[in-house]
């Protein structure tokens, strides 16, 4: 082995802490971006895989006259690749013992070739038998259900037992956990005995060759004009994201959250490693003179350097390398979970690995290269007559210190900080980060509360019930009339509406609320514009995921509605913002003589008198025994609290790695604190001795370096928190953008409870990372320390 | 026995840039030392020894003059051309040894050898036990030097001074650290290896009048004052 080589292990293998330190900045860094990389190439590709394998149609088209469709014949047409009937219908089932949630019956054509939307068996049977189902899995996780056990299923107020033959894996569907509804799958005839509706008026079409959405509104338009032609009329059509998942933007969040911060630790490591290296090289400065005295050249000593940092790169990278593929495998499976799908990723492309090992050995590189290039270069008289005592000539500071009330040690600390102003510099701004983020983070999750109680108290009903069809209000509200608990009772209109996109002759299914304009029962955000007002124009407001679907009305613009086989314009006053699907809010009366002059109504709110949770459920119940004993056909019966459970459940998984990620940041800035002290201490060893020679006792030395470390870590915390503020609100924003859409901010909220766990976890690591390096100092003897070189 | 012209200091000045002007250093200093002689330079501290010891190992670059050394101008040589020249060429000895505290000592020697790299690799750690041989610590080539007492640890430094065979040792105080005995000893070598044929340039503050040195130099404040050839 060659000596430069050998000096190069020996510095890395005699000095153990430091190494230690400086293989964990780069490893945690390492690690989170490893991680990252890891997780990021498996979800991206498996999500995608999981989706698209289950080959989703690019649309789906519902008419009534599909009858006299020879399916055959359309299947043979050029542009269309997989066509079939897939039926679907919206009930209910029983989760648990008087709950019901929204239940997804799908009619499948043939369970041994299904070339469109296929489901993959898990248990029981793959072909389910004749009245009875097969449940997706992710179901399970919210009943009771399992297989071969019965499942009651509300339908038209009657509530029909079905057996689940068969556990199916849909990774199309959203998951049951994160949007409370199952899906379940039968064939035509049960379809039709279950839910009584006939069968085969739901196609579902692939086409060859398409590569976006306006690809398929294209192609579609001309099947529509062509069945039009022919005396069949489609009722609705939808052209579904067919390229992603529906969950996708939860993904999308977790990898814009997860590669930033990931790349900041990263950072942070190397710069904690070249704040080290610049440490060793001004401890070894004499060495270095005396190497260039010797005969080494500055290139060989900037080699041996070098080498130190690549043994460092690699060290850190064979530690991290492995730690990453297991945490990135772990999230993989946890996201997996929540957002049900299956991991098929079992090995990495070797470009990955690749990167890794080159972001491992370039980073630390790249970072310490003009440090070692300053260090190798001073002159070797200058080196020679290095004595381990560094001068120091700010007057301003002594000056500035030399008033403070405080003890001479204290004042020597802050004298001792305004030594290194660069690194000074440097840590603060590394303790700032970390502090910023990690506060952030929780400032971030305070919006998101903030958005959730508003979202909860923006509803000021307790229990909601939707009909899937409209009926009479006195028909619908008849058998709550003598509902338990209850104060009032609103009712809306409203069904399935059409947005006219401006852009491409084809719709987009909205959800149509008719409501009173004055009702009191909702609070509106209104990002744009205004609510509805009373005019004799027609006017409608749509939330933030509607303004999507049109492509971002202005305000004030036409739109083009359909409603209940009529088309209408109305005048777009405002945009609201809402954690919910597309949704076009009208004025109930103008609703009512538009499209709706029987005055019929589809969904009940009811306020409760004891509004506390556990009086709310026994309202919910009681409203779902008065559905069965009236037979109402509901879509849905919802508590506000479960409303704002499952917007919860959403954003939890963000929250909780956001949290994480902010730890890690703030782990490595602590770090960088330790190292600063460390080497503080590391450079004034000599002046230990002769502090210690002259007097001071190990109790004043110890209390100086973590006097400096406090001091340090206090000022850190300071700017960071201050920091943290418009980074809290660019986040907001950033989440607001990505969870609700539209360029939808978050509101800025500021977390106590966040700031005061920021304070005692760095205040905790800033202690330590004193305490640690300041017990080492004391530890040396004076004879030793006067001694050092 | 002294021969041609090893070294050769011509109207050297040293100037430094200090707070309160300019302070120099050396003030024209003009010398020549022979090959295989053994000189002391000698002076009060502050008088410039060290400095023009820096001129000698081309350690420092002179303001005024020229100082040539077994025919370079290694005034005119740049750093890196200089380290290796003066890897070649001097053997440096310092007060406090100055040995790589991470390597042993065997190790500091040969790391010497690889940075200049004159002598042939497989010839290294053979010459490096020689050596070690030759300044009498054989037993302590695979020990760090922390494990070594200050004489020992002088000798080995005096051993990496030789490990590329250079024509001419420069001591700075090789002693001052170190007690009478281990002084002598120290000294002794330092007769031998001009014995030898080696340049040997020593600052002292030692008893030079029975050390075996040939010529005795002393400055007083940058100038050289006298000249003493010992007998």
């Amino acid at each position: 082995m060659s000596v430069r080589l050998k000096k190069a292990l020996l510095e890395v293998w005699l000095n153990p802490a430091r190494s230690v330190l400086m293989i964990m900045a780069l490893g945690i860094g390492l690690w989170g971006l490893g991680s990252n990389l890891v997780s990021y190439s498996i979800l991206n590709k498996d999500l995608n895989a999981n989706f698209t394998g289950t080959k989703p149609p690019h649309a789906i088209l519902k008419s009534k006259d599909f009858a006299s469709l020879e399916l055959s014949s359309f299947r043979a047409r050029p542009e269309i690749d997989v066509a079939e009937f897939r039926d679907l219908s919206y009930q209910r089932i029983e989760v648990f013992p008087n709950q019901w949630i929204p239940l997804w019956v799908f009619g499948v054509e043939d369970f041994d070739n299904m070339e469109v939307a296929s489901i993959y068996l898990e248990q029981g049977r793959k072909v389910p038998e004749p009245g009875t189902m097969l449940i997706e899995r992710n179901g399970r996780l919210v009943s009771n259900l399992k297989l071969n056990s019965v499942a009651r299923v509300q339908v038209k107020g009657k509530t029909p037992a079905v057996p689940i033959s068969g556990i199916s894996f849909d990774p199309a569907q959203a998951p049951a956990t994160q949007d409370a509804f199952i899906s379940s799958y039968v064939d035509k005839k049960t379809f039709s005995d279950i839910t009584g509706e006939p069968a085969n008026q739901r196609l579902i079409i692939r086409f060859r060759q398409v590569q976006s959405r306006q690809d398929v509104q294209h192609l579609i338009q001309g099947i529509i004009d062509e069945f039009r032609r022919n005396g069949m009329t489609v009722n609705t059509v939808d052209v579904p994201r067919f390229d992603q998942h529906p969950h996708q933007f939860q993904l999308n969040t977790l990898i814009a959250l997860q590669g930033s911060i990931g790349f900041l630790a990263l950072v942070m490591g190397a710069v904690l490693i070249s704040q080290l290296m610049q440490a060793i090289l001004a401890q070894q400065v004499r060495q270095i003179g005396i190497l260039k005295a010797v005969g080494a050249t500055r290139s060989q000593i900037f080699g041996i350097y070098l080498t130190m940092v690549l043994i460092l790169g690699v060290v850190a990278t064979l530690i991290a390398i492995p730690i990453a593929l297991a945490s990135g495998f772990a999230f993989a499976r946890f996201v997996s979970t929540v957002l049900n799908f299956n991991i098929i990723t079992t090995t990495l492309p070797f470009s990955n690995y690749l990167l890794l090992v080159s972001i491992g050995l370039l980073l630390p590189v790249l970072f310490t290269l003009p440090i070692i290039r300053r260090g190798t270069s001073i002159p070797v008289t200058e080196a020679l007559s290095d004595y381990g005592i560094n001068q120091y000539t700010s007057r301003l500071s002594t000056k500035t210190f030399a008033c403070l009330p405080v003890s001479n040690s204290l004042r020597l600390s802050f004298r001792n900080l305004l030594r290194k102003k660069k690194r000074l510099a440097v840590t603060m701004f590394m303790i700032a980060l970390g502090v910023a983020i990690f506060s952030a983070g929780f400032n971030v999750r305070q919006s998101l509360v903030v958005f959730l109680n508003d979202t909860k108290e923006s509803m000021k009903y307790d229990v909601q019930v939707v009909l899937k069809n409209s009926i009479s209000l006195e028909k619908l509200t008849g058998p709550f009339q003598s509902l338990n608990n209850l104060s009032q009772i609103e009712s809306w209109s409203g069904g399935q509406g059409r947005l006219q996109s401006g852009v491409i002759s084809a719709t987009n299914g909205v959800g149509v609320v008719a409501l009173p304009f004055d009702t009191k029962l909702m609070k509106w955000d209104v990002i744009e514009g205004r609510w509805l007002q009373p005019k004799d124009e027609i006017e409608v407001v749509i939330n933030q995921r509607a303004a999507d679907l049109l492509d971002s009305p202005v305000v004030g613009e036409m739109l083009v509605i359909g409603l209940k086989e009529k088309q209408l314009s109305a005048r777009l006053v405002g945009v609201i913002k809402e954690f919910n699907v597309g949704k076009i809010y009208i004025d109930k009366e103008q609703y009512n003589v538009l499209v709706n002059p029987e005055g019929l109504v589809n969904s009940l709110m009811f306020t409760a008198k004891d509004r506390s949770y556990a009086s709310v459920v026994d309202m919910k119940m009681d409203t779902e025994s008065r559905i069965e004993k009236a037979e109402l056909d509901v879509l849905y019966v919802m508590s506000q609290t479960e409303r704002a459970k499952i917007i919860y459940d959403h954003l939890d998984i963000i929250l909780t790695v956001f949290a994480f990620l902010s730890l890690i940041v703030l782990v490595v800035s602590a770090l960088g604190m330790a190292s600063t002290t460390g080497i503080n201490i590391l450079e004034r060893t000599r002046e230990i001795g002769v502090m210690r020679a002259i007097g001071a006792t190990p109790k004043t030395i110890y209390g100086i370096f973590v006097s400096e470390g406090m001091i340090l870590n206090s000022i850190g915390i300071s700017i960071g928190i201050l920091a943290g503020l418009p980074l809290s609100a660019i986040a907001a924003r950033f989440f607001g953008n990505l969870i609700l859409g539209h360029d939808v901010s978050l509101s800025f909220a500021f977390s106590v409870e966040g700031l005061a766990i920021t304070l005692l976890t760095i205040l905790f690591f800033g202690w330590l990372a004193s305490r640690i390096p300041a017990r080492k100092a004391i530890a040396v003897s004076t004879h030793e320390a006067l001694s050092y070189e | 026995m002294p021969g041609k012209v090893l070294v050769e200091v011509k109207n050297v000045s040293k100037k430094f840039a200090v707070a309160s002007g300019d302070y120099t250093a050396l003030k024209e200093i003009s010398l020549q030392i022979l090959s295989g002689q053994m000189v002391a330079i000698v002076g009060k501290s502050g008088s410039g020894k060290s400095t023009l010891l820096n001129m000698l190992t081309g350690i420092d670059y002179p303001s005024d003059g020229s100082v040539m050394i077994n025919g370079a101008e290694i005034h005119s040589l740049d750093e890196s051309r200089l380290a290796t020249w003066r890897g070649a060429n001097v053997g440096i000895v310092f007060q406090f040894f100055q040995l790589i505290p991470t390597l042993s000592i065997l190790d500091n020697i040969l790391l010497a050898m690889d940075f200049v790299n004159v002598i042939a690799k497989k010839e290294r750690k053979q010459r490096a036990l020689d050596l070690l041989e030759l300044v009498g610590i054989a037993g302590h080539a695979n020990k760090l030097p922390a494990a070594l007492s200050g004489g020992e640890q002088q000798r080995a430094a005096i051993a990496r001074a030789l490990a590329n065979d250079p024509p001419m040792l420069i001591a700075d105080e090789p002693t001052g650290n170190l007690d009478s005995h281990t002084t002598r000893d120290i000294q002794n070598l330092f007769e031998q290896l001009s014995q030898k044929g080696k340049t040997v340039v020593v600052v002292t503050h030692d008893d030079i009048s029975s050390s075996g040195y040939d010529r005795v130099l002393t400055l007083k404040d940058g100038m050289l004052a006298t000249e003493e050839a010992l007998p």
